[in-house]
């Protein structure tokens, strides 16, 4: 994102619009910090600036995925959903994505509010892969963006580039969660930027409380608000 | 993408924040019915939301509010795959809409959030079942650079955080001088939050608790 300096009357209004804190005002004109700024938007489409001073340059590779992973209303043609991750377990009743036996987690980095470059990312990302129990998601932007999702290592061109949250998605074996539940605390020693962590399970045969009984034992609560499929999806997914 | 995942707050602040969204099943769904029809269901969905008294709708895809203009706009733009949404404020009138929406039978995949024990107890009164469940277990890491928790409750009901924390501060400080009441501020941080996922009504809540 651009400010165009000669339409710029310093008014200031754009400043807060920004989630990171990207635009500053300097000899009255309003400037955008290009390493810091993630590429949302946010600033642009709140229609904020009367003066049509916020404009959008053109976004080539590989600055481009700062748009794809930060703003809302770019698609990632491989899942066709507006976003940063997959339909997760949104649509588990159709898609049967996690099944008994299997949970969904997904480690968010950058959010919130913090952001994160790719090379942040890959830290953990390759920390959770070494595990030999983690495979990432196909379907998710960020795996697309790997090298290998074996091995968790991004494109290098990438490394550097900034995005508002970057969300490392895999199922593993509901027996392997205790050990990624401690690779993720290891992670969050390790990091100098944050991520939000959740877990889906299927409730069938009440696995999901033995997802809250593995959490407990790790030291690691689940907040009291969350998410819940209820079911209505068709075609019923059969396990 | 969990966007509604991870709101904070009170569980007294929760009980007025349940947030519904329907989807149709990528590769299945929208390769088994045509587009409009889909688009058709999801309109459904959100006019099934405003019968039972929801205090916002929003399309993940075409926008909120705000960006397109009004409830109508909403429902027009809705032509085809998306996710939507509905907040409700209630847990009677969320026990209305799962009711309405089991009655409806769309096919579309509903996700609802809240608090757990509430949503167990809106699912049992509806005849719903909890199919899969998601936990939020929390910020790890660097946390060190974030801002005060009222101010977290309020940026985490975008799940895209668009709602930034200079803007929720400017806000409250326009409370705090008396230029905008709480509703009025609510409302205006709505409008960044392009799904219309953003509860206006307890982030007024909110606001008045920084501003006083
Ligand atoms: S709102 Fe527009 S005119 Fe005002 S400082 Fe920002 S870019 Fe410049
Ligand atoms: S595009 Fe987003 S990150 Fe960049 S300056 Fe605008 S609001 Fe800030």
């Amino acid at each position: 994102m651009k400010i165009n300096q000669e339409l710029c009357v310093g008014c200031g209004m754009c400043v807060p619009y920004c989630p990171v804190g990207a635009i500053h005002l300097e000899d009255r004109k309003a400037h955008i910090d290009a390493d810091a700024c993630v590429e949302c938007s946010c600033c642009r489409r709140s229609g904020v600036c009367r003066k049509n001073a916020i404009v959008q340059d053109e976004l080539s590779w590989p600055r481009g995925v700062r748009s794809v992973m930060s703003d809302v209303f770019t698609v990632y043609e491989g899942t066709g959903v507006s976003g940063r991750g997959t339909e997760e377990m949104k649509t588990n009743d159709v898609t049967g994505r996690f099944r008994p036996g299997w949970v969904g987690v997904a480690v968010e980095m950058g959010r919130p509010i913090a952001a994160c470059t790719f090379r942040q990312v890959q830290e953990v990302s390759v920390a959770l892969a070494a595990s030999g129990i983690v495979e990432f998601e196909p379907c998710n932007p960020i795996t697309a963006l790997m090298k290998d999702n074996k091995t968790g290592y991004f494109q290098d061109d990438i490394l550097d580039e900034r995005v508002y949250s970057a969300i490392l998605e895999f199922p593993v074996k509901l027996e392997d969660l205790p050990r990624v539940l401690e690779l993720c605390k290891q992670a969050a020693e390790k990091t100098d930027t944050l991520f939000s962590l959740d877990v889906c399970s299927v409730t069938q045969d009440g696995q999901n409380q033995k997802v809250l009984e593995i959490l407990d034992k790790a030291g690691m609560s689940a907040r009291p608000n969350g998410k819940v499929n209820l079911g209505l999806g068709k075609p019923a997914y059969q396990f | 993408m969990s966007h509604t995942l991870h709101r904070r707050g009170s569980v007294e602040s929760l009980k007025k924040d349940i947030v519904f969204l329907a989807l149709p099943a990528h590769r299945y769904n929208d390769q088994d019915i045509p587009m409009e029809e889909v688009g058709a269901k999801l309109r459904r969905f959100m006019e099934i939301g405003l019968e039972q008294g929801c205090i916002c709708i929003g399309n993940a895809s075409t926008g909120n509010l705000h960006t397109l203009g009004g409830v109508q706009q909403i429902l027009d733009s809705t032509t085809s795959g998306a996710t939507v949404h509905c907040v409700f404020d209630d847990q009677e009138k969320a026990i209305a809409m799962m009711q309405a929406l089991k009655e409806a039978d769309l096919g579309m995949s509903v996700v609802v959030s809240g608090l757990f024990d509430m949503l167990g107890e809106c699912c049992q009164k509806s005849g719903l079942h909890m199919h899969t469940v998601e936990y939020s277990l929390g910020i790890w890491g660097n946390t060190s650079g974030l801002p005060a928790e009222p101010i977290m409750e309020i940026n985490t009901m975008c799940g895209h955080g668009m709602v930034s924390v200079g803007r929720i501060q400017d806000v409250a400080d326009k409370i705090k001088k008396g230029r905008m009441t709480c509703e009025e501020g609510g409302k205006e941080l709505a409008k960044t939050c392009t799904c219309g996922i953003f509860n206006w009504k307890r982030a007024a809540e909110i606001l008045a608790e920084i501003a006083s």
